[in-house]
C-alpha cells in the first residue's frame, strides 16, 4: 500500500522556485498496475522518485507499506530499497558487467549468499525469457532484451513495488508491447504491485488497472482505468486518449461492449488475455452507471469465436457494430 | 655484437641504469595510482551535484591540484628537497626520487580519474542507489568498473610522464637512464651513451603504451 498526502516536491535554486510535484493526494492498493500520465515536464518523474527515496518530498507524507520514506534517514532507505525495485527508460544496466552480473548485482548488493544469488540469477533469467543470452555483454543486447535484464534486476530482492520510469519509451511498438506484457504476467504471478510513469495512453490501455493523470505538477484525475477512459472530465485526459488509434480499421470487427459498474476490471483482464483493441467511447451511456466501450477485432485474427463466448460467458453484454 | 657497435657503453652500466628507472616509474607509478584514484574520487564526490558535495573542500583540493600540476617537475624537484630529506634520508639514489615524482604525478591523475568519473553514467548510479547501494557500492563496485578504460588509459598517460620525470629526475642524481645520458653522455662527452639511454627510454614508452592500449581495449565492453 502506497499513500502520499499532501506532498510537495518544489527546486529552488534561489532566483526560481519549481513546483515539479504540488498538492498530490495519492493512494495505490497492494496489487495495482497504477499509471500515473502526464507531459514531460509535469512532474511524474520526479513523483515516482519519492517513492523510493531518490528525491525527498519539500513537506508531506510518503508512506509505502507503512514506512514513512520521506522523512527516513539514508541508511533507513538502504534497507528499504531492496523491496522496491525500479526500472528506466535508458536501463541503467552497468556495461561493464554481464547479463547475468548486471542481475546479481542488487543481491551483491543485499549481502544474499553466493549459491542463493547464482540459483536465483537463474530463475530470474527465465522468468524473463533470456536463456541463452547469460554471459552477453549489454551491448549485444538489444533494447528489449536490455529492458529484460533491467526487469530481472529489480526483482532480484523480491520486492513488493515495482517502480517503472518511462520503461518502454526507447523502444518500438513490438517490443514495447512484449514488455508491458511480461510486466502484467509479473503483476499477476507475483502479485507484485507495478507503478508506472508514461506518456503514452497506449501503455496505460494495456496494462494499468488504474490511472493518474498529471498535470504542472498536480494530480488532476485518477481513478480505475475503465472509469476515466469512460469520462474523462479534464482536457487534459481527453487529449491523452485522442492518442488511442481511431476504433477499427477496414475489414476489423467492430463491437461495442457494455460493462456494468464495478466489472470494469472483468472486462479489462479480457481485453489483455484476448489480445483485443480496446477504444472507450466517453461519456456514453456513463449516466446510468454503466461504461460502454467500442472493441475491435482484429480481421487478422484466426478465430474470433471462442473470444466472443468467453466475453459472452464474463457476463458483459455484446453489440455487434 | 652490440659492444661492436657501440664500443663505448657498458653493459653492467645500462643494465643498472634501465633497472633503476624501471623501479622509479613503477613504485612511483603504482603510488600515483592509489593516490590519485583516492584524490581524484575525493575531487568528484566532493564537486556539486554530486553524493558528498561540499563546496569549500573541493575548492581547496582543486586548488592544491591545480598548484600540483603547474609547477614544472624541475622546479618540484628542487623544491622538495628539504621535505626529501627527511623522510627519505637523503637526497641522492632512486629513493630520494620517489617523493618529488609521486607528487609530480599523482594530481595530475587525480584530475584524469575525476574527469574518467564524471564521464560514467548518472543514470547507472541512480540505479544503484534505487537497489540500496551506499557510496562505498558506487564507488567499488560501479564507478571504478565503469570508467576501467579511462581510469587504464590515464594511468598510461601518466606512466608515461613519469618516465620523462625520472629522467630529469636522474639528471640531479637519482640515477637510472637519464642519469646515465646526462653524467656519461653529455658532461663526458660519450654521445654513444646518450643514444642507447635514449632508445631504452623509448622501448620503455612504447611498451607501456601498447600494455595500455591493449587492456583498455580489454576492459572496454561497451
Amino acid at each position: 500500500m502506497i499513500s502520499l498526502r499532501n506532498v510537495f516536491r518544489i527546486f529552488d535554486d534561489g532566483t526560481t522556485a519549481v513546483r515539479a510535484v504540488s498538492d498530490v493526494d495519492l493512494d495505490i492498493s497492494n496489487g495495482d498496475v497504477f499509471g500515473i500520465i502526464g507531459y514531460s515536464g509535469a512532474g511524474k518523474s520526479t513523483l515516482i522518485r519519492l517513492l523510493n527515496g531518490l528525491e525527498r518530498p519539500t513537506s508531506g507524507s510518503v508512506r509505502v507499506n507503512g514506512v514513512e520514506i520521506g522523512t527516513a534517514t539514508e541508511a533507513q532507505l538502504r534497507r528499504i530499497r531492496p523491496r522496491i525495485g525500479m526500472i528506466f527508460q535508458h536501463f541503467n544496466l552497468l556495461w561493464s558487467r554481464t547479463v547475468r552480473g548486471n542481475i546479481a548485482l542488487p543481491m551483491v548488493i543485499a549481502g544474499v549468499p553466493k549459491a542463493e544469488i547464482a540459483a536465483r540469477t537463474e530463475e530470474l533469467i527465465r522468468l524473463v525469457g533470456l536463456e541463452g543470452r547469460e554471459e552477453a555483454w549489454p551491448s549485444q543486447l538489444s533494447g528489449g532484451q536490455k529492458q529484460r535484464v533491467g526487469i530481472a534486476r529489480a526483482l532480484a530482492n523480491n520486492p513488493e513495488v515495482l517502480l517503472c520510469d518511462e520503461a518502454t519509451s526507447a523502444l518500438d511498438p513490438d517490443t514495447t508491447d512484449q514488455i508491458l506484457d511480461l510486466l502484467s504476467d509479473i503483476n499477476r504471478r507475483l502479485g507484485l504491485t507495478i507503478v508506472l510513469i508514461t506518456h503514452e495512453m497506449h501503455v496505460v490501455r494495456r496494462i494499468c488497472s488504474h490511472v493518474a493523470v498529471m498535470e504542472q505538477g498536480h494530480i488532476v484525475e485518477t481513478g480505475p482505468v475503465s472509469q476515466v477512459f469512460a469520462n474523462p472530465e479534464q482536457p487534459v485526459t481527453q487529449r491523452f486518449l485522442r492518442q488511442l488509434p481511431a476504433t477499427g480499421n477496414d475489414g476489423a470487427r467492430k463491437l461495442s461492449v457494455i460493462v456494468p459498474q464495478g466489472r470494469e476490471a472483468d472486462l479489462l483482464r479480457l481485453v489483455h488475455d484476448l489480445q483485443l483493441v480496446l477504444t472507450p467511447t466517453p461519456g456514453r451511456d456513463a449516466d446510468n452507471g454503466q461504461a460502454r466501450f467500442d472493441l475491435t477485432l482484429d480481421d487478422a485474427h484466426p478465430d474470433p469465436e471462442p473470444i466472443l463466448a468467453r466475453l459472452q460467458d464474463s457476463g458483459l453484454t455484446l453489440a455487434e457494430g | 655484437m652490440f659492444e661492436t657497435i657501440f664500443p663505448r657503453v657498458r653493459g653492467d652500466q645500462l643494465w643498472q641504469a634501465t633497472l633503476d628507472t624501471l623501479y622509479m616509474t613503477a613504485f612511483a607509478g603504482v603510488a600515483t595510482f592509489l593516490l590519485g584514484l583516492l584524490l581524484g574520487a575525493a575531487l568528484f564526490l566532493t564537486s556539486p551535484g554530486q553524493p558528498l558535495a561540499n563546496r569549500p573542500i573541493y575548492a581547496l583540493m582543486s586548488v592544491i591540484v591545480n598548484v600540483g600540476r603547474a609547477i614544472p617537475y624541475i622546479i618540484l624537484l628542487v623544491l622538495l628537497i628539504p621535505f626529501t630529506k627527511a623522510v627519505v634520508g637523503s637526497i641522492l639514489g632512486v629513493n630520494a626520487a620517489l617523493p618529488s615524482l609521486i607528487f609530480g604525478t599523482a594530481p595530475f591523475y587525480a584530475r584524469l580519474v575525476e574527469i574518467a568519473f564524471r564521464e560514467v553514467d548518472r543514470g547507472v548510479i541512480e540505479a544503484t542507489r534505487a537497489m540500496g547501494g551506499g557510496l562505498g557500492t558506487i564507488l567499488f563496485r560501479v564507478m571504478i568498473p565503469e570508467s576501467s578504460p579511462a581510469l587504464v588509459s590515464g594511468i598510461t598517460v601518466t606512466l608515461i610522464a613519469l618516465v620523462s620525470f625520472t629522467a630529469m629526475a636522474g639528471a640531479i642524481g637519482a640515477g637510472g637512464l637519464g642519469h646515465l645520458a646526462y653524467l656519461e653522455g653529455f658532461q663526458r662527452n660519450n654521445q654513444q651513451v646518450t643514444l642507447v639511454a635514449t632508445a631504452v627510454i623509448l622501448a620503455i614508452v612504447f611498451i607501456i603504451q601498447l600494455t595500455g592500449d591493449r587492456l583498455t581495449r580489454f576492459l572496454d565492453k561497451r
